[in-house]
């Protein structure tokens, strides 16, 4: 029992982890909470909707269809991510912050408004993905069932995770961004195209949000267009308890937070009641004794 | 460099602008009080438009001292009104009188009583506030040990807590030893304690009052009570984020605010997610609608609000938050007490939310949780902001327009109908992004330059 | 026994010692100078004695009571005020309220008054206005008075900080590098000034300066700082002849 939920919270945090890199990613190069970032995942589960009718996809599942859907998912978002940074956010960078940030609200709002205009606002029932069904077991050991799609979904973001590392890490793009997140202005004077790092920005953190709305989508076959709002501020608090603006703090924070949900729920009395509220109780924690984050670091004002 | 001529003659024309405005506008406020005031006579839709624009005017002038006067990114304004909201009209519940043309129930209004209540409750929320701080000093101090104690310590707790509740709860997971549910559990054994000893003297206190007076009396108790509850929930909320930038603020704000919801809906006698029901005090229609006739109670809150939060925001002390917001350094180094000024732009800010909170309850006679969710909170901050931070008109303004505007919408074409949130969004983005030439901002300028 | 006595401070960061065994003393209506190349320690040595840092070892006093390792807010209140190396005005408020803020702390009035407009509020906000414009008055910036702080020019600001300071009625004065950023004339405009200041307010002005000229003519002694250690103490005469100042600034003789 307790190593199912273990499982749960981690694939659960893997989700949360997704989400919280293009939230820390973003805010470590603007500044900026993109309270839209929620509504690019809910934008990347409809979309994979909407591919897999329009392929009839769901008559057969196959591997190549699934990679397909998700394929077409993460170019939507990454456009639609680049394209509101560039319309939305851009004109607004030499304005004080709390201007973008409300415009992040009104972008999010649009998306989840209009959202319910466009796919409507009742809950789509999203097709079969996965070959051999996605609720199947893989494994079974100790009694515990895991399922292929939990397997995916840690795979899957294993995979991105360590895609993303070698992109920040061991490439001259990466190397960018890194810098632009340290130092905007110096950055700027040192020849690096702010804009381009940006978007660039903005365009993996939507990838990523893609991806975990398409696994989400497969393993809870219901999407709507608000289903991006509590992941959103779940993921986005997993990003500030792990440090933002720190990337691994934000797979840290996404792990952590989804075993602690999983685990309040399970063993708090009317704990899935509760659930929801751990996450804040955490923020709050966090923001009290270590605002920083478990791994970010104290940045000191020179007076 | 601001030119000199055209800043004096903006001056110049804002004042008189608003000293012109001031007669009118009360003319026009009563003149729509009486229409209001009678249902029948006016379209109670109208008249809900109206309520809500002044409960909102109350709201976006107090959250403009925290968000714009002291410049505290706050994001969790629902929440204190949910606070305010609740306590105001659930002591009404209890102890405000109620009148139902169909059944005859208690008809004696107790304003001591209440009082009595709000008493109470307090000194409960206090020893409580104790024990949770005594608690966070000690995890605190602990880093002097070692710095890595707190967080450790902070998680065993948290482990602990749930553990012994759950296992007072009967669900067998781990041997506790039943501390945390003891002492959250005397917490309502005390209140009730201090309830029933105290409640015969306070009837008896209530039973010295004229009549007449004991339901308007009871009505303002229920208001100050709910805005002093807030203010608490604006004391602990103000406190801890002290030490918090700008962003980490605003998601520090947001979590308080929804903490407040879930713990809302989470709490039986506040009726959880179904939410609660007020019996208001019937009008001559019946219970069951709105009650309109506290519209002189909702506007002359507003205009009470306004004119303190106008006076504290041109005085020695607005002067020292503004100070505070510019530059923190620099006003310790003049002697200025960061944490006070700081504080108490949310006790204040939260405070008239609070009493906004409890005339909407009073008003709509029904509460739900999710009326104060995170949306109602951004709403808020939107109007402060477009109205200008830091400009106490702006936020009247932005308040009346942006209570109409989703009106507005809602009576157009289908068409628009229909997507009126999506126009809506896509309206405020498009304000933001062309923020820098709105010609009336000129007038009603944002963080004005005299405030002597 | 001096109005502000420092004995041997060390300030420690980490590993570095950004002040180490710094002493001084001031009294009422000298006037001091701290010299010495650029990260000797000097702003670290203000933000020590104004309470931003607490001090690893040593002892601060004020009139015999001990402050260091209090807050900056008390510290003002016991009666030391200071202006910053980079500008840090209330740039939104006018420059008659940056004065006026000064004032706070010998208001009559709370909350309450406030509120309800007590005659107690209205006393000091007469009391105030008066006492600020005056203060700007002696600065020449009451022309100014209604305008944004940051619309002052360079030389104006820094005036302003100064003049804001002095409302806060300290017994000692902090400057940190008043004159950076002036042109000769208002250099020697600023010398007059806090010549003036001295005798007006019968302050003590304890003055971080890099432009020798203003030093040497204005100060009654000289510290010299370099690397966080004192390599000098004297008249003005005395330190700039000092061997060990000379190599400080120009490095060693070839």
């Amino acid at each position: 029992m307790f190593l199912q939920q273990l499982i749960n919270g981690i694939t659960s945090g893997a989700i949360y982890a997704l989400i919280a890199v293009g939230y820390t990613m973003v805010y470590g190069v603007l500044r900026l909470i993109n309270f839209a970032h929620g509504d690019i995942y809910m934008i990347g589960a409809m979309t994979g909707l909407y591919a897999s009718r329009w392929m009839k996809l769901s008559d057969e599942p196959r591997w190549s269809s699934l990679l397909l859907v998700l394929l077409m998912a993460m170019i939507v978002c990454a456009i639609l991510g680049a394209l509101i940074e560039f319309l939305a956010y851009r004109p607004l960078r030499n304005q004080p912050r709390i201007n973008s940030l409300i415009t992040a609200i009104g972008i999010s709002m649009f998306l989840e408004f209009g959202g319910q205009q466009v796919f409507g606002a009742t809950p789509q029932a999203f097709p079969e993905m996965m070959p051999g069904g996605s609720g199947t077991a893989m494994f079974t050991f100790y009694g515990i069932s895991v399922a292929r799609v939990d397997v995916l979904i840690l795979a899957t973001t294993l995979l991105m995770m360590l895609a993303l590392s070698w992109m920040v890490m061991k490439t001259r793009t990466g190397l960018a961004l890194r810098a632009v997140s340290f130092r905007f202005d110096t950055a700027a004077l040192m020849g690096i195209n702010i804009n381009r790092i940006v978007s660039f920005t903005f365009v993996l953190g939507s990838i990523l949000a893609a991806v975990a709305g398409v696994l989400v989508a497969i393993k809870f076959p219901k999407v709507d267009p608000l289903m991006g709002l509590m992941p959103g501020v779940k993921a986005f608090i997993a990003a500030v308890l792990g440090g933002i603006g720190n990337l691994p703090g934000a797979v840290a924070g996404g792990l952590l937070l989804g075993l602690v949900e999983v685990f309040v729920a399970g063993y708090m009395p009317q704990g899935s009641q509760y659930r929801d509220g751990a996450a804040f109780v955490i923020l709050i924690a966090v923001l009290l004794v270590k605002p920083s984050g478990l791994l970010g670091k104290n940045v000191i004002e020179k007076v | 460099m601001s030119s000199r001529k055209s800043d004096q003659s903006g001056h110049a024309l804002g004042s008189a602008l608003k000293s012109a405005w001031l007669l009118p506008a009360l003319f026009g406020l009563w003149w729509i009080g009486t229409r209001v005031e009678n249902p029948g006579v006016f379209d109670p839709y109208y008249a809900r438009i109206v309520m809500l624009i002044g409960i909102n005017i109350t709201l976006a002038v107090s959250l403009q001292l925290i968000n714009g006067i002291s410049g505290q990114f706050s994001l969790g304004h629902a929440g204190f009104m949910a606070v305010g909201a609740y306590i105001g009209s659930y002591a009404t519940t209890t102890f405000g009188g109620i009148i139902t043309p169909k059944d005859d129930l208690i008809d004696f209004a107790n304003p001591c009583a209440m009082a009595w209540y709000f008493i109470c409750l307090g000194i409960v929320v206090g020893l409580g506030i104790v024990v949770v701080y005594g608690m966070f000093a000690l995890i605190r101090e602990s880093s002097r040990l070692h710095a890595s104690l707190p967080g450790i310590l902070m998680l065993l707790v948290l482990a602990w807590v749930i553990f012994d509740v759950s296992a007072s709860a009967g669900n067998p997971v781990a041997p506790a030893y039943f501390v945390w549910s003891r002492i959250f559990g005397l917490l309502p054994r005390t209140f009730d304690t201090l309830m029933s000893a105290g409640l015969p003297a306070a009837s008896h206190c209530s039973a010295w009052l004229p009549q007449v007076m004991l339901k308007p009396i009871c009505f303002l108790t229920a208001l100050f009570g709910g805005g002093v509850f807030a203010a608490i929930a604006g004391l602990l909320v103000g406190l801890p984020t002290l030490r918090l930038r700008g962003d980490y603020l605003a998601i520090a704000t947001l979590g308080a605010g929804e903490i407040i919801r879930v713990v809302i809906t989470n709490s039986e006698p506040l009726g959880r997610a179904t939410g609660l029901s007020i019996p208001v005090y019937a009008n001559s229609a019946g219970a069951g609608e709105a009650a309109h006739y506290i519209f002189p109670w909702v506007y002359g809150v507003a205009l009470i609000t306004t004119l303190l939060i106008w006076r504290l925001k041109h005085s020695a002390k607005g002067r020292a938050i503004a100070a505070v917001r510019e530059d923190e350094i620099a006003a310790a180094a003049m002697g200025i007490d960061i944490t006070h000024h700081k504080v108490i732009a949310f006790i204040i800010g939260a405070f008239f939310a609070g009493v906004a909170g409890a005339l909407y309850g009073h008003y709509d006679g029904y509460l739900n949780p999710n009326t104060f969710n995170i949306m109602r909170s951004i709403e808020l901050v939107v109007m402060v902001t477009l109205g200008g931070l830091g400009s106490i008109w702006g936020a009247i303004v932005a308040a009346i327009v942006l209570t109409l505007l989703p009106e507005v919408l809602r009576n157009q074409p289908v068409f628009i109908k229909e997507s009126r949130m999506v126009i809506y969004s896509l309206l405020l983005v498009l304000i933001m992004i062309c923020r820098a030439k709105r010609p009336w901002r000129w007038v009603l300028r944002g963080r004005r330059a005299d405030l002597a | 026994m001096s109005l502000l006595e420092v004995d041997n401070i060390c300030v420690q960061f980490g590993g570095l010692k950004a002040v180490n065994d710094f002493s001084f003393r001031l009294d009422q209506g000298e006037l001091v100078a701290l010299i010495g190349p650029n990260g000797a320690g000097k702003t670290t040595a203000f933000n020590v004695v104004t309470g931003i840092y607490t001090p690893t070892s040593g002892s601060i006093r004020l009139d015999g009571r001990r402050i260091d390792g209090a807050s900056p807010v008390r510290i003002n209140h016991c009666g030391i005020a200071r202006t910053f190396q980079n500008i840090r005005l209330f740039s939104s408020l006018s420059v008659l309220d940056n004065v006026m803020v000064g004032f706070n702390q010998s208001a009559e009035h709370g909350l309450l008054g406030t509120l309800v407009r007590s005659p107690g509020f209205v006393r000091d906000r007469a009391k105030f206005t008066l006492q600020a414009m005056d203060l700007l008055k002696t600065f020449r910036l009451d022309a100014h008075a209604k305008e944004k702080a940051d619309s002052l020019n360079y030389g104006d600001q820094r005036r302003l900080e100064i003049a804001r300071a002095l409302a806060t009625q300290p017994k000692i004065l902090l400057l940190d590098e008043p004159a950076a950023g002036m042109n000769p004339q208002e250099k020697t405009e600023l010398m007059e000034l806090i010549n003036f200041i001295r005798g007006r307010f019968s302050v003590g002005i304890w003055l971080i300066e890099h432009d020798m000229k203003l030093v040497m003519s204005i100060s009654q002694r000289v510290t010299v700082l370099d690397h966080g250690e004192t390599i000098a103490i004297g008249t003005p005469e005395e330190v700039q002849a000092n061997p060990k100042v000379i190599e400080a600034y120009l490095g060693e003789p070839v």
